[in-house]
């Protein structure tokens, strides 16, 4: 069996799996605002790029985009978890004894996934209206 | 990580013990004690005391400028109350009723309730994270001394019969110098630039010592959820206050100079302001309550005495809350006929933001459940915080709503909801807080029959007042209006909430009645009064600086609780701990940490009591000053002496010069003492320095482009011309050439700074030098454009953002130029070294951004109308 050292991944892949999706939800936020505004609001939307059909489309792709990141941060924490859990078990030690090493790397884990749930939901929350409501009213 | 089932330590009892113990400090001589307890004490005597830096002192001078304010704000609150309590009522004039809340808001929200937790931070933070003080103390002391200052600026309106009276938010064209001609609101956006400076340089200083000042062993699983709650609050205010800076600031060119950023005639758009207030408006909510939340994360475990339930969700919550906040600030402006798809974007956010309140409401619910809770008067402040809260979520979920927001819209509804948020939210909590925490400063309990008075007396004069606006403004009462016809059904619910804010009022005496008492005849507080888990309470009892002798390592979430001793850990760990507890004793020195799992990197200087801080507020509120009155020199003198006294404040001090070795890197207990990049609290403090101004860079730029893109006055099938009809398209070959100069230049920087790696003082003279004389070409460029162009900022909206994003640039880099003038002034006294260079590190940094933001800026206004 490998040594649980092996198993942890670098620090950045650590915070991409802890912070990935709320960033893919941030710019999903401002870019989903900045072309309903663009093709309501400002003097573009009489451009192609701003018809209603073509919104929707654009909508749709940054939703499968940035869906796909906040995705792929919550797996690479579950992977970090699961990787901790197969070299060192499940049950997590009395810290009082002995402090679990990975104690820190583990939460940042928990918190990934619970994030890359949380972000994919509110991008999902922010694709329906796309869908049903007219685009510019 | 942390179980659930572990429980208070052996007896429930502090495990690590305070410092006044001898076996805490068993290695510490009698003479090394005292050496160590002189050298961090503040002065105790006569005008010295103005130059204090410690934490303690300075949150005391807090407290007291912030009760105050806060008897100013709830004065202002009976007034207006006063005259609702009757239909038709002539207590206060129209313009009067204006003013009170107008500046009832603004206190309330500006100078009360951020800066209140500020100052419990400052008292508490570094005790929660087990530092000896903040990294940058003599920042905490500026940040008071400015916020004085502002505060002055803004209560001296009073006696200039120029009180500002357009609410909080200051939307134009109201407040455009048209409909407001005095100089009212110069004051508040004046007064409030002063204290936005002092917030944002406080919060770079909260965030470097949460991230590189934590005690050994606290990784980023153990951290105290109230520090996790002032990570949030400073990344918040540093993205939060900037765009409100910015767009404060246009507002006062338009009024100062007559710059045309909000006049609909000239191609502005009073919309810019709305979005950049609102940028800031709905984050400075949660700016207030997360930090609230986190004081409420710690003080119930300790109630209940069990570690709070769902760590990791309650992090998770203050985390993710603070970003979500900044995609909520349209639903402020549901009513301003932004497209229906758009709105539901902010409604979506707004309704996901809701269920992270859940999880830290049911937590804290479930602590308190799964515990032996002490009904005392900090539990009582608690629940009651928990039960008004969850009342206005449930009416803020209802705002979110754009169906319902449109007809509740500007009625007392509003009114009701947002003080059931913020009193619930925020003042609840900090009143549990102070009776947590007071305490420790004070060294005397407060009486608990008062405190149960206190909160009993706020709490049903809270529900009295509140509860029946609801029903006014679903009745079509609207805010901000000075009086109500009778009979229209708004006399009964108007008449019970003027008697519940008078009980208000009686409760809130009662707290500085229990304060006043407990100084003379309260209870001396234990060491530990409450069994307490935390780093706090093994500080001494009431707090002394330093709070630690033995900075304590930490294995746990609860140290106190579920560590034996708070002296053991690993070799670097105790050795740095250890080391620290006997020497340096003639000079102050921190443990630095890791940013992720707290492992010990480095023991550095910070700065003992100082006056340039003062002298830096003095010189910024003269430049206020001079603005405000429109005495020029002043102003100019002002900023001159504000670089100045810089100078003299980060100048090497004669101990800092004496450390520096020439032949070698200065170590203490083999730690480094002079780190660089990530590594160095000075490197972070630069990067969030240079993202404030990144942030303001972009929120100007991205108003020129809603400028550009949504002219009032040019509705049309076609993009309007731009530059608008009889201005040509910006010359290109001089700022080209301009960019090619200072690309060199940041190459020049680029050469210097790896000279210095490698310990070539040459080249880094030589490529500093040159990289300075390119910049210093450079301004003379931007100036030559500036001269060159016919625009004028009086002209139009395009003129004023073009030559105002100039004139930023421009201030950008007489600024790398200032910092880097200052680095090779220390580099030609001998002052860098191969093992001390941090300042080329951050003057270089510094210097990339400014080229880089030229870069943008050259694309946004010299390039971009060529090709848009």
């Amino acid at each position: 069996m490998s040594t649980p050292a092996t198993h942890i991944p670098s620090l950045r892949r650590q915070w991409f799996g802890a912070l990935g999706a709320m960033l893919a939800w941030g710019m999903d936020f401002l870019l989903r605002y900045a072309i309903s505004w663009s093709a309501c609001v400002t003097l573009w939307q009489n451009f192609v790029l701003f018809e209603p059909h073509t919104v929707r489309l654009l909508l749709m792709v940054l939703t499968l985009v940035t869906g796909a990141v906040a995705a792929s941060a919550g797996i690479t924490a579950w992977r970090i978890g699961q990787a901790l859990n197969e070299a060192c078990g499940r049950s997590l030690p009395d810290q009082r004894s002995t402090p679990d090493p990975f104690a820190r790397t583990r939460f940042m884990a928990v918190l990934g996934q619970f994030m890359a749930a949380l972000f994919m939901f509110g991008i999902l929350l922010q694709a329906v209206p796309g869908l049903l409501l007219p685009v510019c009213e | 990580m942390m179980g659930q089932s572990q429980t208070p330590g052996p007896s429930g009892n502090l495990t690590g013990v305070a410092n006044e113990d001898p076996a805490f400090r068993s290695e510490v001589s009698d003479d090394t004690f005292q050496a160590l307890r002189k050298t961090w004490e503040p002065p105790e005597k006569g005008l010295r005391r103005l130059s204090t830096v410690q934490n303690g002192p300075i949150a005391l001078r807090y407290f007291v400028l912030i009760l105050l304010l806060f008897l100013a704000a709830g004065a202002m609150a009976m007034l207006m109350r006063t005259q609702l309590i009757v239909p038709e009522n002539n207590f206060l004039s129209p313009g009067r009723y204006n003013e009170m809340f107008t500046m009832h808001g603004t206190t309330m929200m500006y100078l009360v309730a951020v800066p209140i937790v500020a100052a419990l931070a400052t008292l508490i933070l570094p005790q929660i994270i087990g530092t000896r003080d903040m990294p940058f103390p003599r920042m905490t002391q500026l940040g008071f001394w400015a916020f004085l200052f502002g505060v002055v600026f803004l209560y001296s309106s009073f006696f200039f019969g120029a009180v500002p009276h357009r609410g909080w938010f200051t939307y134009p064209p109201l407040s455009l110098k048209d409909y407001s001609p005095g100089m009212g609101m110069d004051f508040w956006l004046l007064g409030l630039g002063l204290i936005e400076v002092a917030t944002m340089g406080g919060a770079i200083e909260m965030i470097v010592a949460i991230l590189k000042t934590r005690a050994p062993g606290m990784s980023l699983n153990r951290i105290p959820v109230f520090a996790w709650a002032m990570l949030t609050f400073g990344f918040m205010i540093i993205f939060g206050f900037t765009p409100f800076l910015v767009g404060t600031t246009f507002l006062e060119l338009d009024r100062l100079i007559g710059s045309q950023f909000f006049s609909a005639e000239n191609g502005g758009n009073p919309m810019l302001f709305v979005h950049l207030f609102w940028i800031f408006g709905h984050p400075e909510v949660y700016i207030q309550f997360l930090p609230a939340a986190g004081m409420l994360s710690m003080i119930i475990p300790t109630m209940a005495g069990r570690p709070i339930v769902a760590y990791t969700g309650v992090v998770l919550s203050i985390v993710a809350t603070g970003f979500l906040s900044f995609g909520l600030w349209v639903h402020h402006m549901f009513t301003t006929g932004e497209p229906a798809l758009s709105m539901s974007f902010f409604t979506a956010s707004s309704m996901t933001i809701s269920i992270l309140s859940g999880v830290q409401v049911f937590a804290w619910i479930a602590t308190f459940w799964g515990g032996k809770p002490q009904f005392n008067t900090v539990a009582l402040w608690a629940l009651g915080s928990i039960f008004t809260f969850v009342a206005g979520g449930l009416t803020g979920v209802m705002l979110a709503s754009v169906a319902f927001n449109t007809q509740a819209h500007d009625s007392f509804f509003v009114v009701a909801h947002f003080h059931y948020v913020l009193l619930g939210g925020v003042i609840f909590p900090v009143f549990a807080a102070l009776y947590y925490w007071l305490p420790k400063k004070t060294g005397k309990m407060l009486s608990e029959k008062l405190g149960q008075w206190n909160f009993w007396l706020v709490f049903i004069g809270f529900h009295v007042a509140f509860f029946p606006m609801h029903l006014s403004g679903l009745r079509g009462m609207p805010r901000r209006t000075y009086t109500y016809p009778s009979d229209i059904g708004l006399d009964w619910p108007n008449f019970i909430s003027s008697l519940g804010a008078y009980v208000i009022a009686i409760g809130f005496a009662l707290f500085l009645l229990n304060v006043l008492v407990s100084q003379f005849k309260g209870k001396k507080a234990e060491a530990n009064p409450w069994n307490a888990g935390t780093l706090e309470w093994a500080s001494p009892m009431p707090l002394v600086p330093p709070p630690f002798i033995t900075i304590p390592i930490v294995r746990s979430r609860y140290p106190l609780w579920q560590q034996e001793s708070v002296e053991v850990g690993d070799e670097p760990s105790e050795r740095i701990v250890r080391g620290l507890a006997r020497s340096p004793t003639d000079y102050r020195a921190i443990a630095i940490t890791s940013v992720a799992d707290a492992e010990p990197e480095a023991a550095v200087w910070i700065p003992g009591t100082s006056y340039w801080p003062l002298v830096v507020a003095v010189a910024l509120a003269l430049f206020f000053l001079g603005v405000i009155s429109k005495m020029y020199w002043l102003a100019g003198g002002g900023l001159v002496l504000t670089v100045a006294s810089l100078f003299g404040w980060f100048w090497p001090t004669a101990k800092q010069r004496e450390l520096i070795r020439p032949d070698g890197p200065a170590m203490l207990h083999g730690f480094p003492m002079d780190p660089t990049g990530t590594r160095a609290t000075g490197w972070w403090a630069m990067a969030l320095t240079i993202a404030i101004l990144a942030t303001a860079l972009a929120t100007t730029l991205l108003s020129y482009y809603y400028l550009r893109l949504t002219p009032l006055a040019e509705a049309g099938p076609r993009l309007p011309v731009w530059p608008p009809a009889g201005i040509g398209l910006p010359e290109l070959m001089l700022p080209t050439t301009a960019t090619l100069v200072l690309l060199a230049s940041a190459g020049l920087m680029c050469w210097a700074e790896a000279g210095i790696r490698q310990g070539q003082q040459g080249r880094l003279r030589l490529g500093m030098g040159a990289a300075w004389v390119l910049g210093a070409v450079f301004v003379g460029m931007q100036a030559a454009l500036c001269l060159r162009s016919d625009l004028r900022v009086q002209g139009s909206a395009y003129e004023s953002i073009f030559l105002v994003t100039l004139a930023f640039h421009i201030a950008l880099t007489v600024a790398g130029l200032l910092i880097g003038g200052f680095v090779q002034g220390q580099a030609w006294m001998g002052l860098i070294n191969r093992w001390r260079w941090l300042p080329v590190q951050n003057a270089a940094l510094f210097w990339y951004f400014v080229a880089a933001a030229w870069v943008l800026t050259f694309a946004v206004l010299y390039l971009s109308p060529r090709v848009i």
